[in-house]
């Protein structure tokens, strides 16, 4: 199992290198996040999907973890009193 | 000519045999030390015109060896070793070369090797140190400095030795004899070497008496030849209540990786009780195999009681952690599967949507760091099944085992 660990975090760390190396290289080269952005909201429509799931996340998804946590946490400090 | 070639390679056999058998007996030693007074009876016997005289005079290896013994002192060599006490330069020289060196110096005076010390085969310090006492203890050496005194020749020649610990060809030559000799051998060996000491005695008397050589000399080699005497009634009481050869092998060989393993041993063990330890070792490697030969069988029988109560308890436990653990492996199995979905929609985005070559080495990094995080992720998933799950289940089946269930002899 130790084996396959180094060499899982062999290969993440080699992807990583590169995905750092061609970020780089294409930023130098001209690339432009503005445009790259607009192409891929074109494609894939992120403004709109944005629209829906970031009110989702920020006004129900994240205060129902916290909810859940504090319940938690509160029987937890129960079971001590 | 066939008569001097066989002649030489008889003369050749018989120094590789004594310094192997040498080698093997001065095991109590530090193996620097051992080195050291080997390359020296081996200059010893380069230097002889006549290696059979050379023999003659060193009378046997056991002989040497105990002499070599009584003037060693290990503890000295231990905090020389360590540099802890560097008192005078006089003590820095072993009294177990002073030894070596007066059994060259008697081989010299009676015409038995050429004049010529080889003081280089000395490591540096010890060349030091008999610079400083040459004129008391070491009257003929030469004096060379102490800078000519490379320890690459030294550790050369040292490969040449014949050790039981170099493994070297003259030392595999000789082993297989040394070990396929029975007891009695060995006994046989000793009578003989007793003898030729006491035939030898009263020569050494007279030519000690014609050479006028101090009367601590002869009363050292009466010591010696009574140690050996007394060393072979005691290997004959060995081999008389044994009797049989067999064991004393097995003992032996049950020692001998316990001296190669210590080397550092203390060396008044080896030159007081050497029988007396082979002696005490063959019992005790008997009943050890005894034990190991002897299986002893046993039964596991479960304590009812203990288990109905230990299964009531651990069922639901057991479900209840198995499912907190579930949580996080399936937050973790969700996070891969998002990850793996990104970096293929990155990869798919990158070669159909965008005309610049910027933008596309831009999007294809993204991809792979995402591809990372979800290989990352997968395998901490998988990781996390295999071990912490699984693990958890059957670290409770064996906490159950362990105390629900006892070892019976078998009836």
């Amino acid at each position: 199992m130790s084996k396959a660990w180094r060499v899982v975090t062999a290969i993440v760390m080699i992807a990583l290198i590169l995905g750092a190396v061609c970020i780089g290289v294409g930023l130098l080269t001209g690339a432009d996040t503005g445009r790259i952005y607009m192409v891929l909201d074109n494609r894939f429509d992120l403004g709109t999907k944005y629209s829906v799931l970031g009110p989702y996340f920020t006004d129900e998804l994240i205060p129902y973890i916290q909810e859940c946590g504090s319940i938690i946490w509160n029987g937890f400090l129960g079971l001590f009193r | 000519m066939i008569t001097y070639k066989i002649r030489s390679e008889v003369t050749e056999i018989n120094k590789q045999t004594f310094l192997a058998e040498l080698g093997r007996l001065l095991t109590f030693m530090y193996e620097d030390d051992r080195q050291t007074a080997l390359t020296l009876y081996q200059a010893i016997f380069d230097d002889a015109n006549d290696e059979q005289a050379l023999v003659q005079l060193l009378v046997s290896p056991t002989r040497q060896a105990v002499l070599l013994a009584r003037a060693y002192d290990s503890n000295a060599r231990k905090l020389r070793g360590t540099s802890q006490v560097r008192e005078t330069e006089e003590e820095d020289y072993p009294q177990f070369l002073e030894v070596i060196d007066s059994i060259r110096n008697d081989a010299l005076d009676k015409g038995i090797i050429f004049d010529g010390y080889e003081e280089e085969l000395l490591p540096e310090e010890y060349a030091e140190a008999l610079t400083a006492v040459s004129t008391n203890v070491v009257p003929d050496i030469e004096t060379a400095p102490a800078e000519s005194a490379p320890v690459e020749e030294h550790e050369e020649i040292d490969e040449n030795q014949i050790s039981l610990f170099d493994e070297s060809p003259a030392e595999e030559a000789v082993e297989p004899e040394q070990d396929e000799a029975p007891a009695e051998e060995a006994v046989a060996v000793l009578e003989l070497e007793a003898g030729n000491s006491e035939a030898e005695a009263p020569a050494e008397t007279a030519e000690d008496s014609e050479s006028e050589e101090p009367s601590e000399i002869i009363e050292n080699n009466d010591d010696i030849n009574s140690f050996i005497a007394d060393f072979r009634r005691e290997v004959e009481s060995i081999t008389g209540e044994e009797q049989s050869g067999e064991s004393a092998e097995a003992a032996e060989a049950e020692q001998a990786p316990a001296e190669a393993e210590a080397p550092l041993a203390e060396p008044e063990a080896c030159e007081d009780k050497p029988a007396e330890e082979s002696a005490e070792a063959a019992p005790v490697v008997e009943a050890a195999a005894q034990l190991l030969q002897e299986p002893v069988a046993t039964v596991r029988k479960p304590k009812i009681f203990l288990l109905i109560l230990y299964i009531i308890l651990a069922i639901p436990v057991t479900i209840a952690g198995t499912l907190l653990l579930l949580i996080p492996t399936l937050i973790l199995l969700s996070l891969a599967v998002a990850a793996v979905c990104a970096g293929v929609i990155c990869v798919s985005a990158a070669f159909s949507g965008f005309a610049v070559i910027a933008d596309i080495l831009v999007v294809m990094g993204l991809a792979l760091i995402v591809c990372a995080l979800a290989l990352f992720l997968l395998w901490t998933f998988i990781w996390f099944v295999v071990e912490v799950l699984i693990g958890f289940i059957a670290a409770v089946i064996r906490l159950g085992k362990k105390w629900c269930y006892k070892e019976v002899p078998a009836v």
